[in-house]
């Protein structure tokens, strides 16, 4: 490996080397302290970020819309939401919800709004992204095997009426076995035919950071600098500077909408969102169904209205998100099935 | 399969830089201590060197071993043109967090009255040297690179990183270093506070060799 003897043995008349160092040894080197290394990697890495934000190259690509994520999902208009936080095998059920039920989402009753600290008080984004992703790391990790299926249940509107709508995509696969979307009372099968409609992309069925899988989450990265690394590569040569911000705001949406997502991912995904430069708090924030939260938005440019992400005051689970055009959601309920079309128990 | 960490770092992969900071730190920090003498800027010049690896990573060979030849290689040009590099990454570096005062290397380093001497003498040998000879010898000589690889780095023919050796295998001859200097009596005597260079006015890093931000030459001369 240390080719210098051979090199000299070639090269120079004699040890050169050896001679040197006995002339000049090598002068003792203090060790830099581990804070100091640190301090010194995390500078180069927040230099490395910060000119990945930088203006756009002359000649940049003209924002392409973005391709919907699953068909089957229409983005919230303008920028997108997300979903996320509550992975919870168990089932979340927000009261008053249609068909709801029972189970209350998270731990402490988040209940039709009264409790919870005093939104906005001192508050940062980055402060509130930060206690969602301790909330998130705190919920235990479901176990699941990949012939069950992710259940979300919503109230969505895009602009539309509010109506319910329902998904099953199975853990393992956007393919097969085939998903199940309700909606508008509507049976949609979501599998073979969808997957033969997308272009041919090299491990589609797996999943992406546009229409994740539950496997393919527990797979990525949950170091948020790793995460926002990712993504700038599944997104790489479309985008900089704020529309970069944007689309990372957008893709970490994206993975968290309708997903069920392993609590370390979950946690790895709201502290990259804190990370992305523009993301600010909003104090108070409602879903679709009335249930008041507390919001991280984000405006990107163009954009005629900011995209949120909605939390519980108090658990800091995900329950909805709300975007432009009067489009909003809500979360109500969520959690692992052995059949599409089934219902979590309870 | 895995692509390997130099095709990543040409890539442009900001954990590939992490990876590559995490595996040479140690040898940049060591070689800019040791050009510098200096424990503050030897850190300034690990930021830069790094900043610039960044800024360069198009220009990795595609092919190769180790990448630490290229980032030493970095290294000394970054100590020879510290102004230039401190200037384009200007607004970089004013954000380098500041950790406060680097305690004197000398109290932590060295502890013996004969280390400091033998330090000293070695200083002033190398700080006799020429720059050309001093930065093929920090490389070949103290961060154990060969010959092709200090090339490499420094953008030199062989022969030329051959020549530079033995010019300054010479010069260290004829001066009789290896053991401590008659140049600096105080810092080996008595009384003389442990492991501080005789106190004459000048930076330490003017003491122990002269980087090209550093209008004089000659060092400890």
């Amino acid at each position: 490996m240390n080719d210098s003897r051979g090199n000299r043995a070639v090269m120079g008349g004699g040890d050169e080397i050896s001679e040197l160092t006995r002339l000049l040894p090598p002068p003792a080197v203090p060790e830099m302290t581990a804070r100091r290394s640190q301090a010194l990697r995390a500078h180069l890495a927040a230099e490395m970020a910060r000119e990945r934000y930088g203006a756009a190259p002359v000649g940049a690509l003209p924002r392409r819309r973005r391709r919907a994520a699953r068909p089957w999902v229409p983005a919230l208009a303008g920028a997108v939401t997300v979903a996320a936080a509550a992975a919870v095998a168990v089932t979340v059920l927000m009261p008053g919800a249609p068909g709801g039920g029972s189970a209350v989402a998270g731990s402490s009753g988040p209940a039709a709004g009264n409790s919870g600290p005093a939104a906005g008080g001192g508050m940062t984004a980055m402060m509130l992204l930060a206690k969602v992703a301790d909330a998130a790391a705190q919920r235990p990790e479901p176990k699941v095997s990949d012939s069950e299926f992710v259940y979300v249940r919503s109230e969505v509107s895009w602009g539309t009426p509010l109506h319910e709508r329902q998904v099953w995509v199975s853990v393992a696969s956007l393919c097969d076995p085939p998903g199940l979307l309700i909606e508008h009372g509507k049976r949609i099968s979501l599998g073979n035919q969808d997957a033969a409609s997308q272009p041919t992309v090299p491990g589609f069925c797996g999943g992406g950071v546009n229409d994740p899988t539950y496997r393919f989450l527990q797979r990525l990265p949950t170091d948020p600098q790793a995460l926002l690394n990712f993504i700038y590569h599944q997104i790489r040569g479309e985008r900089w500077g704020n529309e970069l911000a944007r689309e990372e705001f957008t893709t970490i949406g994206d993975m968290i909408r309708e997903s069920i997502v392993p609590p370390k991912t979950a946690a790895g995904l709201f502290r990259a969102a804190a990370l992305i430069p523009g993301v600010r708090l909003v104090g108070h924030a409602t879903n679709a169904v009335g249930r008041p939260g507390i919001a991280v938005s984000f405006k990107g440019p163009g954009d005629l209205s900011p995209s949120e992400w909605i939390f519980d005051p108090v658990t800091y689970q995900f329950i909805g998100e709300r975007g432009g055009n009067n489009s909003q959601t809500a979360i109500l309920q969520q959690g692992f099935v052995a059949h599409a079309g089934q219902l979590p128990r309870r | 399969m895995e692509p390997s960490l130099r095709a990543r770092v040409r890539d442009g992969d900001p954990d590939a830089f992490g990876e590559l900071f995490d595996g040479y730190t140690r040898a940049v920090y060591s070689l800019a201590y040791r050009l510098t003498g200096n424990r503050t800027e030897a850190e300034e010049i690990v930021s830069l060197t790094f900043l610039e690896a960044w800024r360069l990573h198009d220009r990795v060979e595609p092919h190769g071993e180790s990448l630490r030849p290229w980032l030493l290689g970095i290294t000394v040009n970054v100590v020879r043109n510290f102004t230039r590099a401190a200037r384009r990454h200007q607004a970089a570096m004013a954000r380098v967090p500041d950790l406060g005062v680097v305690p004197d290397f000398a109290d932590e380093v060295v502890t013996r009255l004969d280390d400091a001497a033998r330090l000293d003498a070695v200083r002033a040998a190398f700080g006799r040297l020429r720059t050309d000879d001093q930065d093929v010898v920090a490389l070949c000589v103290w961060s154990g690179l060969d010959y092709e690889s200090a090339a490499a780095a420094l953008g030199i023919p062989v022969g030329t990183v051959r020549s530079r050796l033995s010019r300054a295998r010479r010069k260290l001859r004829e001066a009789g270093a290896g053991t401590p200097s008659r140049e600096h009596p105080a810092s080996g005597e008595p009384g003389a506070r442990s492991g501080q260079f005789p106190d004459d006015g000048r930076s330490r890093a003017d003491r122990w060799t002269q980087p090209a931000r550093r209008p004089a030459r000659g060092g400890t001369r």
